[in-house]
C-alpha cells in the first residue's frame, strides 16, 4: 500500500488508487547502515548534515562519538552502529548525521547514509518478533516497503540510558 | 483577568523588595538606631504593602497592616515610644506581615488567630497611649473611620495611569486620620508668604505633580492652598490636557526663607510661573477662596479637580462613588477630632455631598484629586487642616509626599525600570557571543595582515574595547546586591533562636557586594542551609556556652566580599566546631571514606557536603552537622562555585563559598590533549610548568606526585583521565597546576598550552547528561566544541580511587 514519494512531494497521504487516510499514514526518514534500511519518523528530524567531526566526549558511553557545535548549542552525537553493537563506525565525509529531537534534547545520529523518505500506513507496522531483547528494545516496529524491511528506531531506547544499566 | 493577575504578580515582587527594606530598617533600628527616618520608612513600605492588599482583596492581610500601621503611626509621631519591647514588637509583625503575604501569594489561609496577639497588643499599647491624651483623638474616633478596602475595576478605566496608584486608595482612612490628629497642635502664626503657583503646560509634560509640590510646601509651615479657577473654559472649550487651575499658597507660621519656597520648586523651575511675596502678622482663614470655588458650577468644581493634575482623570470618576461617602465622613471625623471645624466644609459635610460637592472641595484645595481617592481624602483633609489652623506638622506632609509609591513613579527622573530577566539574559548571551567572535578576529590577526590593512586592525582594535565595555555594562545589569538575600537571614535566625532556645546574634557585613543575578537567585537556600546548620548544630546552648567561659549569645557573622573575579560569602560562627571523630565515624560507616584512609582535618571538616553523607537525620541528632549540606554543595557547584569549611574544634566554624562574578563568560587556558582541545578555567590555575622541569614521584598505587615549591600534589594526567592516547612525548608536555577548592592543589598534565582566551559555557545537560570530570563545554572561534575541565571534580573521589 505505501507509496515511495518524491522527497518533495508534500502530497505524502494519497496513495495509488486515489483513497486518502491522512491520519493513517506516517511519513519516515529512511537511512541505511550497510544495507539495512532503519527509518524515524519525519517529524523527529530536524536537520541532516554532512559528517565533519565531533570533539570526541571522555568517560562516557562508547556509541556516543561526541559532540558537535549545532548554531550555537551542543549536541551529542550517538554512533547508530555502534549503538546496535556492530561496532564503531569508520566516519568519512559521505556519512551522515540525522540530528533529531527526542524529548526535549537534540541529538545527532551517526549513519551510512539517508536514503528516501517514505510514507507508510501505520495499520502496516508489525511488531518485532519476540527473540533477542535488545532487538525489541531498540526498534518500535518493522514496515515492509517495496519488499524492503525497515526497522524502526525506537528513538528514547536508542538515546536513554534508562534501559542501559547505567 | 489576565491583567489582574499580571497587577498582582508586580505587587508581589513589590512586596518582596518592601520586606527586604523593611527587614533593613528593622535591623537597623534593632541595632538602636532610632532616626526617625527609619521608622517613616518602616510606615511607608508597611502602608505600600497594605495599600496593595486593599486592591486585591487581601482582607487578612489588610487589617493585621492596618493596625500595626497604627502602632507604627502612633510610635512615629512619638505618642509611643520605640522601647525595646515595641521594637521587638515590630519586628515580629515584620514577619508576620511577610507571612500573609506569602500566603496570599499562594491563596493560603492561615490559620484565624494568625497575628491576633500582636494585633491586640497594638490596640493594647494604642489604646493605652489614647487615654493619656485630653484632646487629642481617641481610639474610638479612630475606629470610627471604617476601613473599606476599594476594589479597583480596571475595566472601568480608560486611559487610566492610576493602576498602581489606586492600591494605595484604602490607605486614605488612615492617612486621613493621621493628618487629622495633627490638627490639635496649634500654635499661632507669626509670618508668612504668598506664592502664586501658576503650571505651565511642560510641568505637567514632564510627570511632575503639583500636588507633591504643594504637599512639600505644605511642609514648610501651615498653608492655605487656593485653586484659581478663573481660567476654567466651558464644557466644549475644555482641553483635555490643557492647563487651566493654578494656585495660591498662603504659607502661614514657617520659618521658612524665600529660598526655601524656591526650592520646593526646584525641580519645576522654568516649566511654572512662581510669584512669591512676604505677607505680615497671622494670615487669614482661607475662607475667600472656599467660597469663590463652591460658586462656581458643579460642572466646574469638577472640572477643577479634573484638570488640576491635567491628568485624564475619568478614575477618579470611577472611584469616587466609592469613597466619597468613606472620604467625607473622614472628613467630618477630621472635624470633630479637631474640635474646631472650620465653616467651610461644614456645609459640605453635612450636606452627604454629591460627586460635584467633593469634587469642589478638591478643586478648593487645588490639589490633584484626580488619580486616588487617597488624595481626594487627602484633599479634604488639606482643608480641614489648612483651615482649622496653623501647625500642620511638618512630619505628615513629609510623609504625604513620599508615601504613595505611585506617586513616586511619576517623579521626573526615571530611577529604575523593571525588565523581564529573560530579556536581559537575551542581551549577555548575544554579548557573550560577541566577545567570542570578536576574540577570534584577534586571533585570525598575523602580521602580514596588520601591515597591510592598519586601518582594518584598528577597527577591530576599537571594536575590542567597546566589546569588553559592552560586557561589563551587560553584566553590571544583571549584577545585584547580596543584599536581597542577605535580608532574608536575619528572621531565619530569629526563628532559629526561638526555636532552639539558644541566643544568637546575626552580624552582617558586605551586603552591598554586587554579583551576578543568577548566582543570587541559586544562594538563597545553600545560604539558608548554612546559617541553619551553624544555628542549629554550631552555637552551643546557653548554659553549655557559660559553662564554656562564652559570652551567652553566640555570633553567626554573615559576609560578602569581592575577590579577584570571585565573591566570596563566608558564614561563620563562633560555635562549638566540627565534631570530627563523629564526621569521620559516620562517614565510614556510610562508605563515604574507605575504612583506613587517614585523612588530613581539613577533609574531615569538608566530609560534611559529601552526597549521602549528610541527608539522613541521624547526623543531625548527633550534632555531626550537615543537614543537608550537600545540597548546599550541590547549588553552589551548579553555578560554578565552590564551598570550603574550616572549623576549630571548641571556637567556631566557618563555610567560605566562593562563587564567579558572572556566569556567562568565562577566561580560561586553552590546552591540548591528544589532538583534542580542552579548557581550564583560569581562575583556578596557579602555574603551568614544562614537564621536563618538574619534579615527579611515584606512590605505590602507580599514580606519581608532583614536588613544587616543597609541596606534593596529586598528577592527573588528562590523556590517562580522558581514555585517550597522548602522542606527545613525555619531556615536551606541560603541567598546569590547579586550585580546586579549599586549596587543594591537582597538577593535571597536558600535551599542549594552546593559550588564553574567552569562553562562553555551554552545558551539556542541556542535550545530553553530565560527565565525569567535564564541567561543561564551549564553542571556539572555528566553530568547534572544547570541553571545559572541571577541574574541582577531576580528582577521584576517595572511593572511586578505592574502587579502582
Amino acid at each position: 500500500m505505501a507509496v515511495a514519494m518524491d522527497a518533495l512531494d508534500t502530497r505524502d497521504s494519497i496513495d495509488q488508487d486515489g483513497h486518502v487516510d491522512s491520519s493513517k499514514m506516517i511519513q519516515l526518514i529512511a537511512f541505511s547502515l550497510d544495507d539495512q534500511v532503519y527509518g524515524v519518523e519525519i517529524t523527529t528530524v530536524r536537520e541532516i548534515r554532512a559528517w565533519n567531526g565531533a570533539t570526541p566526549l571522555p568517560n562516557t558511553r562508547e556509541f556516543v562519538r561526541g559532540v558537535i557545535n549545532l548554531r550555537g548549542t551542543i549536541v551529542p552525537i550517538f554512533d547508530l552502529r555502534a549503538r546496535f553493537g556492530s561496532g564503531k563506525t569508520e566516519a568519512t565525509k559521505t556519512h551522515v548525521v540525522v540530528v533529531l529531537s527526542v524529548g526535549d534534547k537534540w541529538v545527532g545520529m551517526l549513519v551510512d547514509k539517508v536514503s528516501d523518505i517514505l510514507t507508510v500506513n501505520k495499520d502496516d507496522i508489525h511488531a518485532v518478533p519476540e527473540g533477542n531483547s535488545m532487538d525489541s528494545e531498540l526498534l518500535g516496529g518493522i514496515v515492509t516497503h517495496e519488499n524492503t524491511m525497515v526497522g524502526l528506531i525506537d528513538l528514547e531506547n536508542v538515546v536513554g540510558r534508562s534501559t542501559e544499566e547505567a | 483577568m489576565s491583567d489582574l493577575d499580571e497587577f498582582k504578580a508586580t505587587y508581589f515582587d513589590e512586596c518582596s523588595e518592601l520586606l527586604g527594606e523593611l527587614e533593613e530598617q528593622f535591623a537597623a533600628i534593632e541595632e538602636g538606631d532610632r532616626e526617625s527616618d527609619r521608622m517613616h520608612a518602616v510606615f511607608r513600605a508597611i502602608h505600600s504593602i497594605k495599600g496593595g492588599a486593599g486592591a486585591f482583596g487581601f482582607q487578612r492581610l489588610v487589617e493585621f497592616a492596618h493596625s500595626f500601621e497604627t502602632l507604627l503611626d502612633y510610635v512615629r509621631d512619638g505618642r509611643v515610644e520605640l522601647s525595646d519591647d515595641v521594637v521587638a514588637l515590630c519586628i515580629r509583625a515584620n514577619d508576620i506581615v511577610a507571612d500573609f503575604v506569602a500566603a496570599a501569594r499562594v491563596e493560603e489561609d492561615l490559620g484565624a488567630d494568625f497575628g491576633a496577639e500582636e494585633k491586640a497588643q497594638f490596640e493594647a499599647l494604642c489604646n493605652g497611649d489614647a487615654e493619656d491624651e485630653d484632646d487629642g483623638p481617641t481610639q474610638e474616633d479612630f475606629d470610627e473611620i471604617e476601613f473599606t478596602p476599594v476594589m479597583v475595576d480596571l475595566e472601568d478605566e480608560p486611559a487610566s495611569d492610576s493602576f498602581d496608584e489606586a492600591p494605595l486608595s484604602d490607605g486614605a482612612a488612615a492617612d486621613l486620620a493621621e493628618i487629622a490628629l495633627e490638627t490639635d497642635k496649634v500654635d499661632d502664626a507669626a509670618r508668612g508668604w504668598r506664592v502664586e503657583f501658576t503650571p505651565l503646560p511642560a510641568l505637567y509634560e514632564r510627570a511632575n505633580d503639583p500636588l507633591l509640590l504643594l504637599r512639600e510646601l505644605a511642609g514648610l509651615g501651615t498653608s492655605t492652598i487656593e485653586a484659581r479657577l478663573t481660567e476654567l473654559p466651558l464644557l466644549h472649550d475644555f482641553e483635555p490636557f490643557g492647563v487651566y487651575c493654578s494656585w495660591v499658597i498662603t504659607l502661614t507660621d514657617t520659618s521658612a526663607s524665600e529660598a526655601d519656597i524656591r526650592e520646593v520648586f526646584e525641580f519645576v523651575e522654568g516649566d511654572c510661573e512662581i510669584a512669591i511675596a512676604a505677607i505680615d502678622g497671622s494670615a487669614a482663614a482661607a475662607s475667600a477662596p472656599v467660597a469663590e470655588a463652591e460658586e462656581e458650577t458643579s460642572f466646574a468644581d469638577l472640572a477643577a479637580s479634573l484638570n488640576a493634575g491635567a491628568e485624564m482623570d475619568e478614575d477618579a470618576i470611577s472611584e469616587e462613588p466609592v469613597s466619597e461617602d468613606q472620604a467625607v465622613e473622614e472628613a467630618s471625623a477630621a472635624n470633630k477630632s479637631d474640635g474646631e471645624p472650620v465653616a467651610e466644609d461644614k456645609p459640605a459635610a453635612k450636606s452627604q455631598p454629591s460627586f460635584a460637592d467633593l469634587a469642589g472641595e478638591l478643586g478648593v484645595t487645588g490639589l490633584d484629586a484626580g488619580d486616588e481617592d487617597e488624595d481626594a481624602a487627602d484633599a479634604a483633609i488639606a482643608k480641614t487642616e489648612a483651615a482649622a489652623k496653623p501647625a500642620a506638622a511638618p512630619a505628615p506632609a513629609a510623609a504625604g509626599y513620599t508615601k504613595p509609591a505611585a506617586t513616586e513613579t511619576r517623579k521626573p527622573a526615571m530611577q529604575s525600570i523593571r525588565v523581564d530577566l529573560d530579556k536581559v539574559d537575551r542581551v549577555v548571551n548575544m554579548v557573550g557571543e560577541l566577545v567570542i567572535t570578536q576574540s577570534m578576529l584577534n586571533q585570525q590577526m598575523d602580521d602580514t595582515l596588520r601591515d597591510k590593512y592598519q586601518e582594518l586592525v584598528r577597527g577591530i582594535e576599537v571594536l575590542a574595547q567597546t566589546t569588553r565595555g559592552l560586557q561589563d555594562s551587560v553584566m553590571a545589569i544583571r549584577a545585584q546586591p547580596v543584599k536581597s538575600v542577605f535580608s532574608r537571614m536575619p528572621r531565619l535566625v530569629r526563628e532559629l533562636s526561638a526555636k532552639t532556645g539558644k541566643k544568637i546574634r546575626l552580624e552582617m557585613v558586605g551586603e552591598n557586594t554586587e554579583i551576578d543575578k543568577t548566582v543570587i537567585e541559586q544562594l538563597s537556600d545553600p545560604l539558608t542551609h548554612m546559617i541553619r546548620n551553624s544555628a542549629d548544630h554550631g552555637i552551643e546552648t546557653i548554659e553549655k556556652r557559660t559553662d564554656k567561659g562564652k559570652p551567652e549569645t553566640g555570633v553567626i557573622k554573615l559576609s560578602a566580599e569581592q575577590a579577584g573575579g570571585s565573591i566570596l560569602i563566608v558564614v561563620e560562627d563562633d560555635g562549638a566546631g566540627i565534631n570530627r571523630e563523629r564526621v569521620l565515624e559516620i562517614a565510614r560507616e556510610r562508605g563515604v571514606v574507605p575504612p583506613d584512609t587517614q585523612l588530613t582535618e581539613d577533609q574531615i571538616d569538608n566530609l560534611i557536603f559529601a552526597p549521602g553523607f549528610s541527608t539522613a537525620s541521624e547526623v543531625s541528632d548527633i550534632s555531626g552537622r550537615g543537614v543537608g549540606m550537600d545540597v548546599v554543595l550541590s547549588n553552589i557547584k551548579k553555578i560554578g562555585g565552590s564551598v570550603n569549611v574550616k572549623s576549630r574544634p571548641g571556637f567556631g566554624t566557618r563555610m567560605t563559598l566562593r562563587l564567579p562574578l558572572t556566569l556567562a563568560v568565562l577566561d580560561v587556558m586553552l590546552v591540548k590533549v591528544a589532538d583534542c582541545h580542552y579548557v581550564i578555567p583560569l581562575s583556578s590555575i596557579v602555574e603551568t610548568i614544562q614537564t621536563s622541569r618538574s619534579d615527579f614521584g611515584s606512590v605505590p598505587s602507580g599514580s606519581r606526585l608532583l614536588k613544587v615549591r616543597g609541596e606534593y600534589v596529586q598528577v592527573v594526567d588528562l590523556a590517562d583521565r580522558f581514555d585517550m592516547n597522548s602522542i606527545t612525548d613525555d619531556e615536551h608536555r606541560f603541567v598546569v597546576l590547579c586550585e580546586a577548592e579549599g586549596g587543594v592543589k591537582v597538577a593535571l598534565i597536558v600535551d599542549d598550552i594552546v593559550g588564553q582566551q574567552q569562553v562562553v559555557i555551554k552545558s551539556l545537560e542541556e542535550n545530553y547528561e553530565s560527565i565525569d570530570g567535564i564541567a561543561g563545554g564551549t564553542i571556539l572561534g572555528d566553530g568547534s566544541v572544547a570541553l571545559i575541565v572541571d577541574v574541582q571534580g577531576i580528582k577521584a573521589s576517595p572511593t572511586r580511587q578505592n574502587a579502582a
